[in-house]
């Protein structure tokens, strides 16, 4: 074969071979494309209502898509800047949404909200969905911590946190880490607020900027949780304290040693432990009902009677930024946000995966779930603060809490206002 | 034989068989790049396609001219090698001069976008359920308006105040103003049609048609053009007021209002500071608006490491522990994979094969296999070490702390790096030692050197001339087992003093550059990449006087 014709043969095949490629770069479709990440757990328990919306909605296709949510802050912050975030972020926790908001990601949605869609939620719900005054999501379900008891081992709820024994309180801390949120019953007993509050203007009552934890209840509150120790706060695996909470007290003989199990008798938890405990997960094969095996107290008063409060967490839907075009995803986004918060929704996630609802209503008629009540009327809380340092935050504020309790700190006082010092600093470099 | 015909004679170039793989391997190449290519154009990637094409052309013309041979065996090579290790040196250096990270993620038309997506408020006022709809007669765009608050139907066009409609000239829906409310019977219906106007589907507008109907400004007040009723979803149409406006000639923002949190008071200008946001008058010292960009930064990463003080001590930590590690990881793995190697070099042992095979177990399994199976291993509670071998209660919170606290983490990473690497060693000075002459043992023998002299002025010093340069390489290697630390503890326990960097005990700098540049407390990619700067000069500065060293060694035996 000549020269001329091999190149002409190759010419055909590589044109053909092109051709092929063009045909691939279909036109667009004339159904909307929408996007939501989840992480695993929060897909199954949101799949069957989205796909129900989905079905309703034909302009709109959802695809759900299942993200690792350790991970996934990161992921969006450089896929958004490409274009290639999605629409919606389902089942975040609120205190990331500064730190979002910080990198570019989100999109504010408060000109999409009905006035009256504010009275929908539980005090609190959509007020932690906002950032510098203004609304980056709508609230999906609400946790907040309580103190189980063991009604064979404690007849009576602990009123003071002064009632409860060494080894009688079990609480989830990672012993690196600590867990600020556990913990932080304990510290507002002494009134040493994570950041102080505004008093004046529009966001009065929002937490501001400055740390509010230092000072002389700090350092009370420091020296009591070293006073404390491990004797106290203990022991930290999750799977031991449930069997520890569900067994009877008993005392054996390992290794010629004398081991003591069950003997704790109330546990700082929410309602995602609820399920092992009536059921008995992990070795403990037998589980305890609400009201004749546990009771949900509210949390203890602290050591001089102040009321303690809990952090009120809301997982909720986000809105994403996705660039210049919000127009075209914008209007599906919120239809299908609002669905998501709407009272049949949030009581079907109860009655199917007992979530408590965020939406009034929803929660009023999930009241009748013994344990939804219980922990609804345990709280006292405050919303979890969602500045862009949060994440930061809550890394040197365990830190230093663990330091603490693990008696590693010769001054605990001392060791606490380096850590107000160098949580100021961090929150002051984002400035 | 078909073969046969397809072969060319020797002589007369390439065969027909050849030339048609060729062309079908470069024609599948080029069908891959055309199809980049396009999408890349249809992302306005211009430079990115620019590239493609050249280098698309580029091979093209290597693989389809006459001769040039070596060019078409480094080709795909070196293509490959700018791809993946020029591009990623280049980028990381590049990215140690910037500001990104997790704030500063993206150009700064994402940074005005989001700032411009944020400067409204919603004002007090009736909010509507709405409609949108085009005027029969001239064709304006309109909101069908219905008020949430007192269900009245107006008509709003514009930069115009809305226009109530009178009873019976539109037509309400039969479903419910809110989608949501399931009381169908006795919930608030909102217009759906009004007379004069068509009503429009959201679904069948093109972009820009939705873009124009995004951009309806219905006035509240005629005095005031900042406040009015938008709407961005066609749903709901909220009473709002730009806060901020944009002057895109003069590239800054301008404070219509003044905030209501404090931000910036009526009439402030925000321009583009040097630190990659908008400052007030673009001062780095003052208020900015939230929505950071990526800049050029200069030396202000490496400026950081040296003078933060926050860093300091932990850095000193990390250091220190960094050398202390790869150092002793060389020295222990090096000792007893020499021992080892000694034994079994042994002419009276017997099984020597068996032995050997054993031997390099640890090294045949894949590491990240056995970094956690030694995680279960150390568990404090219930792991083999404590519970078998140390004779502890088993799931008593009393034992040893293996992976938990700082000393003994330390002593974990490096047994485990010893278990893993001794079998390296094992094998090459097991080479190194059957390479020795055989003669030299026996003059030393026959010289009356005992079996100690015979192997410390003998065998070691033959041994370290081949095996020095491996210890070096082991030694660069071991400062920068990122794989190690990582899946063990993950650089902790986070157990080192209080600071707000997030430093564990067992961090070597790689693990903790790591943590800056993609752990959940807010990433940092630019002083990431200045200190992966600074660890490569330090490797290869020990590398580069190490191996100088052995040289000098080499001219001495």
């Amino acid at each position: 074969m000549k020269n001329r014709t091999r190149k002409l043969v190759g010419l055909v095949a590589a044109l053909s071979v092109v051709g092929s490629g063009l045909s691939l770069a279909n036109p667009a479709s004339a159904v909307t494309n929408l996007t939501i990440w989840a992480d695993k757990g929060t897909l199954d328990t949101i799949k069957s209502r989205v796909q129900k919306w989905d079905t309703d909605n034909a302009a709109y296709t959802v695809t759900i898509v299942e993200r690792d949510f350790g991970t996934v802050r990161e992921v969006l912050k450089t896929a958004v800047p490409k274009g290639q975030g999605p629409d919606i972020l389902a089942g975040a926790a609120h205190d990331w949404i500064g730190n979002l908001v910080a990198a570019n990601v989100l999109l504010p949605i408060d000109a999409n909200l009905p006035a009256n869609f504010k009275d929908d939620f539980v005090p609190g719900a959509l007020q932690a969905m906002k950032y510098n005054g203004k609304y980056y999501g709508v609230p999906g379900w609400t946790e907040n911590i309580a103190i189980l008891r063991n009604i064979k081992k404690a007849p009576k709820p602990a009123k003071s946190v002064n009632d409860i024994k060494d080894g009688e309180l079990g609480i989830n801390y990672d012993a690196t880490n600590s867990d600020p949120y556990h913990m932080y019953p304990f510290q507002s007993m002494f009134t040493a607020p994570v950041f102080k509050t505004y008093t004046t203007g529009a966001n009065k009552g929002d937490w501001s900027n400055e740390v509010g934890m230092g000072g002389a209840n700090g350092a009370k509150f420091a020296k009591w949780l070293a006073t404390k120790g491990t004797k106290f706060f203990g022991p930290p695996s999750n799977a031991k304290i449930l069997c520890d909470f569900l067994n009877p007290t008993k005392t054996t003989t390992v290794k010629g040693k004398k081991v003591t199990t069950g003997a704790i008798k109330y546990w700082v938890t929410g309602a995602w432990n609820i399920n092992a405990i009536e059921s008995g997960a992990g070795g403990c094969k037998t589980g305890l009902k609400v009201g004749t095996g546990y009771a949900i107290d509210p949390l203890p008063t602290g050591p001089t009677g102040t009321k303690a409060q809990q952090f009120l967490g809301i997982r909720g839907y986000l809105m994403v930024a996705s660039g210049p075009n919000n127009t075209t995803n914008v209007p599906g986004a919120v239809e299908l946000m609002r669905f998501m918060s709407s009272e049949s929704t949030q009581f079907s996630l109860y009655d199917n995966f007992n979530k408590t609802p965020a939406n009034k209503a929803a929660l009023n008629s999930a009241k009748a779930n013994p344990v939804i009540k219980g922990f609804a009327d345990a709280a006292n809380t405050v919303p979890m603060p969602n500045s862009p340092a949060m994440a930061a935050a809550w890394t040197i504020w365990g830190k230093a809490q663990t330091r603490i309790i693990q008696g590693k700190e010769k001054k605990p006082d001392v060791a606490w206002a380096d850590m107000v010092k160098a949580l100021q600093a961090t929150i002051d470099k984002t400035k | 034989m078909a073969l046969g015909i397809l072969k060319s004679r020797k002589g007369e170039g390439p065969s027909l068989s050849g030339t048609l793989w060729k062309l079908g391997a470069l024609g599948v190449t080029d069908a891959v790049a055309v199809t980049m290519i396009m999408v890349l154009i249809a992302q306005e990637l211009v430079l990115a396609a620019a590239i493609s094409i050249a280098v698309l052309l580029l091979v093209n013309w290597i693989y389809l001219r006459k001769g040039g041979l070596p060019a078409k065996y480094l080709a795909p090579g070196v293509l490959f090698l700018i791809i993946f290790q020029v591009y990623v040196l280049v980028f990381s250096g590049y990215t140690a001069f910037t500001n990104y990270g997790s704030a500063h993620n993206g150009d700064k038309a994402l940074a005005i976008q989001t700032i411009k997506n944020a400067a409204f408020r919603t004002v007090e006022g009736p909010d509507y359920t709405i409609k949108i709809a085009k005027a029969n007669d001239d064709g304006a765009r309109a909101f069908i308006m219905t008020s949430n608050l007192t269900n009245e139907v107006f008509v709003g066009e514009d930069g115009k105040l809305p226009v109530q409609v009178p009873e019976g000239s539109f037509v309400r829906s039969t479903e419910c103003a809110d989608k949501y409310d399931e009381d169908v019977a006795n919930c608030a219906k909102a217009a759906e049609s009004v007379d004069g106007y068509t009503t429009q589907n959201i679904e069948s507008l093109s972009q820009l048609e939705k873009n124009k109907f995004a951009s309806i400004r219905v006035a509240t007040d005629l005095t005031n053009d900042n406040v009015g009723v938008r709407s961005s979803d066609f749903t709901i149409a909220v009473p709002t007021e730009a806060t901020l406006k944009y002057d895109e000639a003069a590239d800054t923002f301008t404070a219509l209002v003044s905030d209501d949190y404090g931000a910036y008071t009526q009439g402030d200008v925000f321009k583009p500071a040097s630190d990659g946001y908008f400052r007030l008058d673009g001062v780095l010292e003052n208020a900015k608006l939230d929505g950071g960009w990526r800049v050029e930064v200069g030396l202000a990463n490496f400026e950081t490491i040296f003078t933060d003080e926050q860093l300091r001590a932990p850095l000193f930590k990390v250091i220190t522990w960094t050398f202390v590690f790869a150092i002793l990881t060389v020295l222990t793995t090096f000792i007893l994979g020499l021992f080892i190697a000694l034994t079994f070099n042994s002419d009276k042992l017997k099984g020597k094969k068996i032995y050997r095979a054993v031997m390099i177990l640890p090294y045949a399994f894949p590491g990240f296999l056995s970094a956690y199976v030694w995680v279960g291993l150390l568990n404090r509670e219930n792991g083999f070490f404590n519970t078998v071998i140390l004779g502890q209660t088993p799931g008593s919170e009393g034992n040893f702390p293996w992976l938990l606290e700082e000393n003994p983490a330390r002593l974990a990473v490096l047994l485990v790096n010893l278990w893993l690497g001794f079998p390296y060693m094992f094998l090459i000075t097991t080479g190194a030692l059957q390479s020795i002459p055989p003669e030299l043992n026996e003059a030393a023998e026959i010289d009356g050197a005992t079996g100690w002299q015979n192997f410390r002025l003998i065998k070691l010093p033959l041994l370290l001339i081949s095996i020095t340069p491996l210890l070096i390489a082991s030694f660069a290697y071991n400062f920068n087992n990122f794989t190690i630390i990582y899946l063990l503890t993950k650089g902790g326990p986070s157990d080192s003093g209080i600071t707000d960097y997030d430093v564990g005990g067992t961090d070597i700098l790689i693990t903790f550059v790591y943590k800056i540049a993609f752990s959940g407390t807010g990433q940092n990619y630019g002083l990431a990449s200045a200190f992966s700067i600074l660890i490569f000069i330090v490797v290869a500065t020990i590398s580069l006087i190490s191996f100088k060293r052995t040289k000098k060694f080499e001219e001495i035996v």
